[in-house]
């Protein structure tokens, strides 16, 4: 008997809210930032003043939570919360398993 | 010029001159809760902190173990601290908060930042966060290892962690030196209180040993107990059925004070520590001397140095952790150093208890004789019903006896033949 894998089995795909909530979380975590300076213009070089090791810590832990793959200098080129968060919420969908078709 | 023995003995008590009190015990012990309060009851009436192996499963024999519950720590600890550091300095850092608080109550640790010390001692660090980083690097290639937990790993990021967590900017050391880790931790932060070079250190041990390799590396040996089907009589230290050591994890770390600091401020002290000593019977990883002579001897320098004799001690709180071997070692180094007297001192291990928590073990039994000072009572070896032949001393079982401990002995043993001892003295007599 095979077992069909039903809507709970399956892993869900985080979407971009909780995407941008998990930055904004691991952002107070690692720089204890203000969350009035973590707005969507916020820049990490300027507003934020991260430093690289900060990076390192944030892709750390935003790879083990999504099970992704971080291009690190390419977040840096990208400077802005925003787009870095629309980045990683490319890359959550496009690396997600796809649903297990029943056999 | 070489100077005789009643000289070396003067130079050394004019050099330490500061008697060095114990002003805070902050505990993790493994088992249920993981409360700190809950070490001196087990200690002396049970049950032990030791049950199944929970943390994986493996094809080797051994699934006892002493285990911090994953909860117990989530409890005390920050989501940043528990992603980027080694277990252990988890482990340390909450020992060592309440080793603090224990002896300052209500002040902070910033007051004291840039002249706390800190000694921590760890057989194994991150050891288990290596081998875990390893296995990723293997089955996800570089760039998924994570370099906090990987660097972290090391000995030295054990100190240098738990300092950036506590606040502590005076010394820092870390000391990995096997199961005599802590214990030296301890003597050497009551040296530098003694010498002034601090006015107050934590210092203890960390020990977070629980991790497939480490317990393969202990079967092939025979070095485990056995009688896993009954985890809480698995250990034990001196019986005649004694096969093996249950692991444990855990930490413990004491604030250790300049003793005029800790009188004008009236704060309570537990226990003096008046020194230490250590010596290496320098064998090999595996061998020891089998005369008992070279620890005897580092027993009599520290006797010597600081005016106690053997009619003195009370107590002496043994590193016997169920290993056959060490266990054996342990007689034969007390009545190479005693004599006769060895049969008359009162001797316990508290591993039938806690199991045996590496680096961190000399630490805990600091703590469980400052204790014994502290009620007057010695706490048995549980799991000692007949001892095994060759330890015949007075060694307390069955259940705790009474006793005024003037002064108590910690011994500690380690692969590679290092000997390391504390001498407690109690203030309150």
């Amino acid at each position: 008997m095979v077992k069909i894998p039903s809507d709970a089995d399956r892993k869900s795909v985080p979407d971009h809210s909780e995407v941008r909530a998990s930055v904004i979380r691991l952002l107070r975590e690692i720089g204890e930032f203000h969350p009035s300076i973590l707005t969507e213009s916020a820049r990490f070089d300027e507003e934020l003043r991260m430093k690289s090791i900060q990076f390192v810590e944030l892709r750390v832990a935003l790879e083990d939570e999504f099970d992704i793959e971080i291009d690190l200098l390419h977040v840096m080129e990208l400077r802005r919360l925003d787009r870095v968060i629309e980045y990683l919420a490319a890359l959550v969908t496009a690396t997600e398993p796809g649903d297990d078709a029943p056999r | 010029m070489r100077l005789d023995s009643t000289s070396r003995v003067s130079r050394w008590k004019a050099l330490h001159s500061n008697t060095v009190s114990i002003t805070g015990i902050g505990l993790m012990p493994p088992g249920r809760g993981s409360c700190g309060t809950s070490f001196w009851p087990s200690l002396v009436s049970g049950p032990p902190l030791i049950g199944p192996l929970t943390r994986f499963k493996g094809t080797f024999k051994g699934g006892i173990a002493g285990e911090v519950p994953a909860h117990s720590l989530s409890q005390f600890i920050d989501s940043r601290t528990l992603r980027t550091t080694c277990h252990a300095v988890q482990l340390g850092i909450v020992a060592a908060r309440r080793a603090f608080a224990d002896g300052w109550q209500n002040q902070e640790i910033a007051r004291f930042d840039s002249t706390l010390g800190l000694l921590a001692g760890t057989a194994l660090a991150g050891w288990v966060q290596a081998e875990q980083q390893f296995a990723t690097f293997l089955e996800r290639g570089a760039a998924r290892v994570n370099p906090f937990l990987a660097n972290g790993a090391a000995g030295h990021a054990t100190g240098g962690e738990l300092a950036s967590r506590i606040g502590a900017q005076g010394i820092v050391l870390t000391l990995t030196n096997g199961c005599t880790s802590s214990t030296q931790a301890i003597g050497d932060a009551a040296r530098l209180i003694a010498e002034d070079e601090l006015q107050h250190c934590l210092a203890g041990g960390t020990e977070s040993p629980l991790s497939p390799m480490v317990m393969a590396t202990l079967a092939r040996t025979e070095e485990l107990a056995s009688q896993y089907d009954h985890p809480e009589t698995a250990s034990r230290p001196f019986d005649r059925r004694h096969d093996g050591m249950v692991l444990s994890e855990g930490a413990c770390f004491l604030l250790l004070e300049n003793g005029d600091q800790a009188r004008e401020r009236g704060a309570r002290v537990y226990a003096e520590v008046l020194g230490g000593s250590s010596s290496c019977d320098a064998r090999g990883l595996y061998h020891f001397d089998e005369t008992g002579e070279t620890g005897a001897r580092a027993i009599h320098r520290l006797l010597e140095r600081t005016g106690v004799t053997p009619d003195q001690i009370d107590y002496i709180c043994a590193h016997a952790n169920s290993s056959p071997a060490f266990d054996r070692k342990e007689v034969t180094v007390l009545k190479r150093a005693f004599g006769e007297f060895a049969a008359k001192i009162p001797v316990s291990s508290i591993k039938g208890v806690l199991g045996h928590p590496f680096g961190a073990s000399g630490a805990f039994q600091t703590a469980a004789a400052a204790l014994a000072m502290q009620h007057s009572l010695i706490p048995h070896t549980h799991n000692l019903e007949e001892p095994a032949p060759e330890c015949d001393l007075d060694l307390v079982m069955g259940e705790p006896r009474p006793a005024t401990i003037r002064h108590a002995l910690i011994t500690s043993y380690g692969y590679g033949g290092i000997n390391a001892y504390l001498l407690l003295r109690n203030p309150h007599l």
